[in-house]
Parts: C-alpha cells; structure tokens; sequence
C-alpha cells in the first residue's frame, strides 16, 4: 500500500488536570519527512504515542488518509515505530527481530526471508543477522530497529528521538541515512527530536511544539528565517533580544539609533528585536546602531564568539568569522554594532507575537 | 467520550477487556482462598463452639490460664533469643565471607544455602539423635565420664532455630555487602575512620535496613515454626503446639480457641511486620552500587583462621543434613541406630510410605502450575497496570507471607469444611496452601525482573502488529523467564520441605514426605526419617543445581 497522509485534529491528552498535549492540529502530506521538534517535557512523545496507539486520545481525531484510527488498536495501525532506547527483542537474533512483523502478518518461507534480507541490506546490517542484539553496538542496535520497522513496509514511520544515544559523529551520519532511507522508500515520516540542528538538517517540515501547543508548523528554512513567536526565534538556533519601541514602521533601539524595518506600520509600542549572532556586524565606535563594550571573547575555530554589553545594560552574543575579521576585538574595547536589517524579526513584547509585515 | 475516558493506556478494546478480566480473577482468587478463609477465622474466634454464639470466652480462656500466656511469653522469649543470636552469628560472619577470600568457597555456600532451605524439624530431630538422652555423642561423651545437660527444652529450640537461621541472614546481608558502593567505605577511611570503627560506623548502618529485614525473616519463621518446638522443646510449649494441640485434640476439637490463637499469632506477626517497616523505611537509603567492592586476600595465617570460622559454623548448621544421611544408611534397632551398613532403612519406606514421595512431588508441580500463572499475570498487574486494584493485589498475595503455616491450615480448614466448597480432606486443600503460601517467592523475583524489562519492548512488538495478549506471551513471557524460574524452584524447593499447614490438612492418603518424617520421628522410626530426609535434602539439591544452571551461578536464593 502506499504511503498515507496523516491530519491531526484537535488532539488532546490530559492527565490529571494537566494537558499534555492541547488541541494539536497538523496536516501531514504523504511521504512527508515531519519533524516534532521542541524542549523535553512538551508532549511530543505523548503526541507520538497517540498517532500510534499507546496513547488513548482524549478530545479530538487523527486521520490516516480519510480514515479515523482513534479506535483501531495499535497492533492493527500498520505502523513502523523506532523507539528511542531502540526496544531491541533481547531474546531474539537480528533476523529474528526483522522478521518478527513478517511473521505477525503471516509472511513464510521465501518471502519472509528475502524480504528481511532486503531490510537488513537496507540498512547494511546483512552480515549480523545471526547476532544476539546483547553483542551490538549502539548504531547496529539503532539500524536493527529501522529495518525492523521499514520491513513491514508501515503506512507511516514514527520515530522517537532515535539518534539520541548514540555520540555526535555517528548522530550526523545516521541522520543523513535516515533521510535518504525515508526518501528513497517515499513513506511518511513523523520524528521526533530536542534537537534544532538535528531537526532543521533532516525535515521536510517541523511543528514546533512548547507546553502541549503547536507553536509554528513550517519548512526549516521558513521557521528559521521567520520566526513566528519569540519561544520559536528563541528555540531554534541562538537569537538575542534587544529592547526597542515601534511606531509607524520604525522600530527605536532602546539605547541606540531609531532604524526601518520590514515591521507592520499599524503596531505602536514596545517591542524585542532578535538578533541573531551572526546577524550584526562589529563594528568601530559610533559607526553603528547600538554602541556597547566587548565583555568577553571566545576563539571557537570558524569565528570569534564575542559577548557584548550595550549601551542599554543588556547583554548579547556575537559571532563573527574568523576569516572576515579585520580587527582583532579585545575585551574593554569600545566597539558598535551594524545590524542586519533585513534579517531580523520584532515580536510585540507583550504577546511575544511577530510584528514582522 | 465518558465511556473511553476510564481506560488512559492501551487503546486496544480486547487488551483492555483481558487485563480488566484477570484483575477481577486475580482478587476473586485472593477473596475466596486468602481473604474468606481468614475472616471466617476471626469469626470462629468469636463464636461459642456449641452454639455459634458471639462470644468473648475463647480470648478470655487465653489470657486467663497461666499455660497460655506462658506459651505465649515462650514464643516471644525463643523468637527474640534467636533473632539477637541469629543476627550476631550472621552478619559478622557474612562479612568475613564476603569481603575476604576464604578458602573452599563454594562449599561454604553450599552448606549454608542448604541447611536454610531443608525443614527445621529435621535439625532438631537430628541434634536429639546426637545430643539427646540416647544420643551419639551424648553416649561417647557419657563414656569418658563427661554428662553435658539436657538439650530439651529451651536450650534445644535456640540451638536449633539460632543454626537453621542464621544463614537467612547470612545470604541477605552478604548480598548487600557485596554491593554497596565502595567510595562510601573509601570516604570514611580518607576521613580517618578505619578499620573495626569504619565497618561499625559506616558500613553497618548502611546496610542495615538489610539486617533488619533478615533479622524479620528470622523472628517470623521462628514465631512460627511448630515442628521444632514439638519435638525438642518437651515441656517448653510455644504457641504454635498450643495451636496444634488445640486444634487438633483427640477428645474433641476446639475450633473456637485455636481461631483465637490464630487470630493472636497474627496479631504479633503483623505488629512486628509494622515495626520492621517503619524502622526500615526510616533509614532506607537509595543506593546504586558504583562500584562494588573487592576482595580482599588475607595472610595465609589470617585466611586459614577466617576459613575456619566461617566452616565451622556452616558445618554445624548443615550437621543435621549429614548425620540423617549417614543415619539413613545404618541398620536400625528399634529407635536406636546399630553400627553397620543396611538399606533397610530404604527398603521400608519403600514399602510403606512411597505414596507420601509421590505425593510431594505431584503436589508440588500441581501448585507450582498454579503459581507460575499466577505470578506472571499478577507481576503483570503490578508492574505495568499501576492502580487501585493492582496495588490490591499486590498487597493480598503478599498478606500470607507472616501466617505462619499452621495458622493458614486452621483457617483453610475452617472455610472449606462446608459447602458449597468442601476440599479438606482432599489433595487440592494441600495444594492450594503450597500455593497461597509459596507465591511470594516467585511473584517477588517475577515484579523484579519485569521492572527491569522496558515497556517499548512491548510496544514495539504490539505496533508490529502483534496484538497485547499475544505479545505477552510471545515477548513478555520469554523475557521474564530467568527471574519467574529461579523463584518458581524456590517455591518448589520450599513446598517440598513444608511441614505446618500439611499437619493439619493432611489425610492418610494424601501424606507429604515432611509429615512422613514428623510421624516417624514421633513414633520413634529414625531410620525411616533418616532415609526419607536424605530423600527429601537430594531433591532439594537437585533443584538447586537446576536453579544453578539456571541463573548460570548469578542467581541469589534470598
Ligand atoms: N503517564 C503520564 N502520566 C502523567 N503525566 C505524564 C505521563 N506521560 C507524560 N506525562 C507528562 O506529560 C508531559 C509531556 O511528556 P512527553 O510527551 O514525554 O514529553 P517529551 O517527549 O516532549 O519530552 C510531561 O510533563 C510529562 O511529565
Ligand atoms: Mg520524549
């Protein structure tokens, strides 16, 4: 069967008095990459457990295509899930593990094992397959859940912070597999992560998630450039926040110059301008927007990481690449800063809303 | 909306439907066999034997008659003695056996984990055919002119339950001796507190919350045991014989006063239990052993002399077990043994009592059936459906653990001797006091390792479109097979060495190689005891050579 489209409505979890996850939409197109993405705690599993079964949804539907799964059990979802502590069979060998769904659908013989075989190749595991899982390596382990969950050819792919325990080199080169892997088999993928690099490498879209809500859906690109809210600028990469007041298209730096930005000309109050690291250029004295002193610098091999205190008491961070500096930057020095204006995003400082045009 | 909402796991209606079904089998198991049988003990307790009555009288005539209240003082006196002595035998010596490389090991261990499991009856019959007036060395000694006093009495039941009981505490404390984070032990030394002070200041109160449960254990089994008591204690009377000899009276039965008994028996269990606890869950700590400590290799002289002391107490304990081995092969004159090698012995049990070998072991598989399943779907419910009615159960199947056996036959008795459901009489009353009473074992070690297998096992297998009943078996089962089959041969080891409850249900027909022993002993056929002992400690052993093999050497019998 081909890949289905997933839409959320309304979905709801509550325990106690508490929801974990409130009132949820989100429209999945088929053989969507879909990323959850947002802080530890913010019911993003929760929601995950939902779209699979193990969560019963309290308020609200989920649609697999057109169809209403709310009270299919969870073995009859047709379902992949990749669990983050990877959920191995202890008690079975590699292939076992593979054909553990095949065998649940009553797949024999040469079908069962071919078809396995193929997975297992997939996922280049092939020469393991009489291990015990006891006597893998993490990244074998996390290739094993894959292709266990790939085999069954699921209608959808869940995937649960699955790069999580494995050390950084091999979470970028595992991510890269995924996404190929997920290309290649076109099916519709809905994954979990904390992570904003790991999300923003490998989605075709992201939900960003905070407290239960949905706060922004969109491509990476999109939530990067525009934030919508200061939790999402502030959430996904490094953004600072400096204060400033709007009125009429003109947004004054608290402490600085009074610029144009790309802001709605209808907003009249005060304001925060995210500004992210490196957004602004350092520049000397008086040259810039906003005049501050260099409190402390930091060599981190592509750039210079300099801490700045401005004129108006805040503090923020400033990359500048190492290749593009002229002035080697101490700490005490006077220096200003030349934002970029067309890069940077004003929220209202009352709802932390964008005022962006 | 309303009517999903209850149910906040599993989604699947027939999951749902199954697990809610087993609670309701569970707790009705537990309410007609456990909860029924011991309310209907409390009732008798208040009932006059000839009218049914609400009556007083049955604990008036206990705390009147000064032969039950000195029972009583009797059982409290030996259960304290023993517990202080038991503990102060066991723990130094679990130090010395676990943080210093002794010689022959294994043999030790041996010794102590089986003069633990065999019955205590057994070692106080054995002490008399040594000790007693006719005894072996009793009779060496008397020749070079040396009389040592009698060991009936209250002497005998402290020798006896002090040597069977210190090993419990033995295997607890070493237990958590070997895995207490050194660093703590490394501290004080860096502080300036070494040596005998370091051990006393530090280590002890750390794992004292272990002691105290094992000294627990030891007060329990002590408060209980009947066996013992009859057979040594002579004229010293505790309260389970008083229970028997209630209960079991030749000129008529009082149901009424031994239901007091009981119910006081209990009573004393339960506040103790209480104590333990609260003691305990004020200076439990959380430890997670970083890094356990290592053993240390002592100066040949030092290592010899720790050996020794070590050997020596785990020989006397496991003294009773070699002597009716040897005793079991000897030729027999009327109660006494004669020298010479004879399988007489053997040969008339073989003749007159091999129903009661047939029966233990048909008995004990039956029960051990039932409770394998029981554990296994009641582990279940404890550890993955957290609630009301799992925390229920969890409490009611552990609730037989403090009755002492005879207290949990009188009242099996008392509920099944009517209709609608008459068992006594019959093999399946024994077998479901093996069952009620041996639970505790294999449900403990099934919670224990289904806590640590992790839930998403399960679902992964469920979203692979394996439905919940059928993952249980196929995935959840074969995972918790290491810890359900090293507690089921403890219930089973257990079952075949249990004495009290089957004295008093038994029949003619239905008799249990323990009981087999405790008649013969009574009726002076020592060399028939001595051979159905040695019988009963081979299976014994076997069993733990299976629970050896089993856990491959890593499993723990407490
Ligand atoms: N079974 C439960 N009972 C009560 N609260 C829960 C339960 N499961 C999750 N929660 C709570 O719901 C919130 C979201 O949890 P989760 O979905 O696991 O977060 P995430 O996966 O985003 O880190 C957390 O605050 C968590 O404590
Ligand atoms: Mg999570």
């Amino acid at each position: 069967m081909a890949s289905q489209s997933v839409k959320i409505d309304n979905a709801t979890k509550i325990y106690g008095n508490f929801k974990a996850c409130d009132q949820i939409c989100l429209d999945i197109k088929e053989g969507e990459f879909f990323t959850l993405l947002g802080p530890s705690g913010c019911g993003k599993t929760t929601l995950l457990r939902m779209i699979a079964g193990f969560n019963h949804i309290d308020e609200g539907q989920i649609f697999f295509n057109d169809k209403k799964i709310n009270d299919i059990p969870a073995a009859k979802r047709n379902i992949g899930m990749v669990f983050q502590n990877y959920a191995i069979f202890p008690h079975l060998t590699v292939e076992e593990n593979v054909q553990y769904g095949l065998k649940a659908r009553k797949v024999k013989g040469e079908e069962l094992k071919q078809r396995a075989l193929d997975a297992m190749k997939m996922m280049q595991i092939d020469g393991l397959k009489d291990r015990m899982p006891s006597q893998l390596s993490g990244g074998q382990q996390q290739r094993v859940a894959l292709a266990r969950a790939i085999v069954i050819t699921p209608d959808i792919l869940l995937m649960d912070e699955p790069l999580c325990n494995l050390d950084a080199k091999l979470r970028v080169a595992m991510r890269t597999e995924i996404r190929k892997i997920q290309k290649k088999l076109n099916i519709t993928t809905i994954y979990v992560t904390h992570d904003q690099e790991e999300a923003l490498a490998i989605s075709d879209r992201i939900a960003v998630i905070h407290d239960g809500k949905v706060e922004q859906v969109g491509n990476p690109k999109n939530i990067y450039v525009h934030p919508e809210n200061e939790f999402v600028a502030n959430f996904i990469g490094t953004s600072n926040f400096i204060d400033g007041e709007a009125d009429n298209g003109k947004v004054r730096i608290s402490g600085g110059k009074e610029i144009t930005l790309n802001v709605d000309p209808v907003f009249s109050g005060k304001v925060k301008l995210a500004v992210r690291p490196e957004y602004a250029a350092i520049e000397d004295a008086g040259k810039g927007d906003i005049e501050g002193t260099i409190a402390f610098s930091t060599f981190l091999g592509d750039f210079m990481n300099y801490e700045i205190t401005l004129e108006n008491g805040q503090t923020i961070e400033i990359n500048e690449y190492t290749e593009n500096i002229l002035h080697q930057r101490n700490a005490g020095d006077k220096i200003s800063l030349r934002l970029m204006y067309d890069r940077i995003n004003v929220f209202d400082a009352e709802t932390q809303r964008s005022i962006m045009k | 909306m309303s009517k999903t909402s209850a149910k906040t796991k599993g989604t699947s209606k027939r999951s749902f439907d199954f697990w809610v079904a087993m609670t309701m089998v569970i707790i009705i198991f537990c309410l007609i066999f456990i909860v029924f049988p011991f309310f209907k003990l409390i009732i008798q307790s208040f009932q006059n034997q000839g009218t049914n009555s609400f009556t007083l009288e049955n604990y008036a005539k206990f705390f009147q008659k000064k032969y039950y209240r000195e029972a009583l003082g009797h059982s409290l006196l030996i259960s304290l003695v023993v517990t202080v002595l038991a503990t102060a035998l066991g723990v130094p010596l679990a130090y010395i056996g676990s943080r210093f490389n002794l010689y022959l090991k294994r043999v030790i261990y041996v010794m102590i984990v089986l003069s633990m499991l065999s019955p205590p009856f057994i070692g106080a019959y054995a002490w008399i055919t040594l000790l007693g007036r006719n005894g072996l060395i009793t009779g060496w000694l008397n020749a070079i002119g040396i009389s040592i006093g009698s060991i009936y009495g209250f002497k005998g039941i402290v020798l006896v339950f002090t040597l069977k009981l210190y090993p419990m505490v033995y295997l607890y404390v070493s237990g958590a001796l070997t895995t207490i984070d050194s660093s703590l032990e490394e501290a004080s030394e860096n502080l300036g507190v070494s040596g005998i002070r370091r051990v006393m200041k530090v280590t002890f109160p750390v794992i004292m919350p272990t002691i105290l449960s094992a000294a627990l254990m030891v007060f329990m089994t002590a408060l209980a045991d009947f066996g013992t008591p009859r057979l040594i204690g002579e004229g010293y009377t505790t309260l389970p014989v008083v229970i028997y000899k209630e209960f079991l009276n030749e000129v008529g039965t009082d149901t009424g006063f031994a239901s007091a008994l009981s119910v006081v028996i209990i009573l004393i269990a339960l506040v103790v239990l209480l104590v333990q606890k609260r003691v305990v869950d004020r200076r439990s700590y959380n430890m997670t052993s970083l890094r356990p400590p290592a053993l240390v290799e002592l100066p040949v002289p030092k290592k010899i002399l720790a050996t020794l002391a070590v050997f020596f107490v785990s020989f006397l304990s496991v003294l009773p077990q070699i002597t009716v081995t040897i005793q079991s092969f000897m030729k027999t004159k009327g109660p006494r043994f004669v020298a010479g090698f004879s399988l007489d012995s053997y040969r008339e049990i073989g003749a007159k009592l091999s129903n009661s070998i047939v029966n233990t072991f048909v008995y004990a598989f039956i029960a051990l059936i039932f409770v394998i399943v029981l554990s296994l779907l009641g582990a279940y419910l404890i550890v993955r459906r957290k609630g009301a009615s799992s925390d229920a159960i969890d409490l009611l199947l552990m609730f037989p653990y403090v009755i002492p056996g005879a207290v949990l036959g009188i009242c099996l008795t008392v509920a099944f001797n009517v209709k609608p459901l008459i068992l006594t009489g019959t093999m399946w009353i024994i077998i479901l006091s093996f069952v009620i009473r041996k639970l505790p074992y294999t449900m403990r070690s099934s919670v224990g390792i289904l806590y640590q297998i992790d839930s998403s096992v399960e679902e992964a297998s469920i979203s692979l479109g394996v439905p919940p009943m059928k993952t249980f078996v196929k995935t959840t089962v074969p995972l918790m097979m290491p810890g359900l089959i090293s507690g089921a041969v403890l219930s089973l080891v257990s079952m075949m060495n249990t004495l009290s409850a089957t004295l008093i249900l038994y029949t003619g027909k239905t008799i249990t190689m323990s009981v087999a022993i405790f008649n013969c002993v009574n009726n002076d056929a020592f060399g028939q005891a001595a051979a159905l002992s040695t019988i009963l400690t081979l299976a014994t052993v076997v069993c733990l050579i299976i629970f050896n093999i089993i856990t491959k050497g890593k499993g723990s019998v407490v």
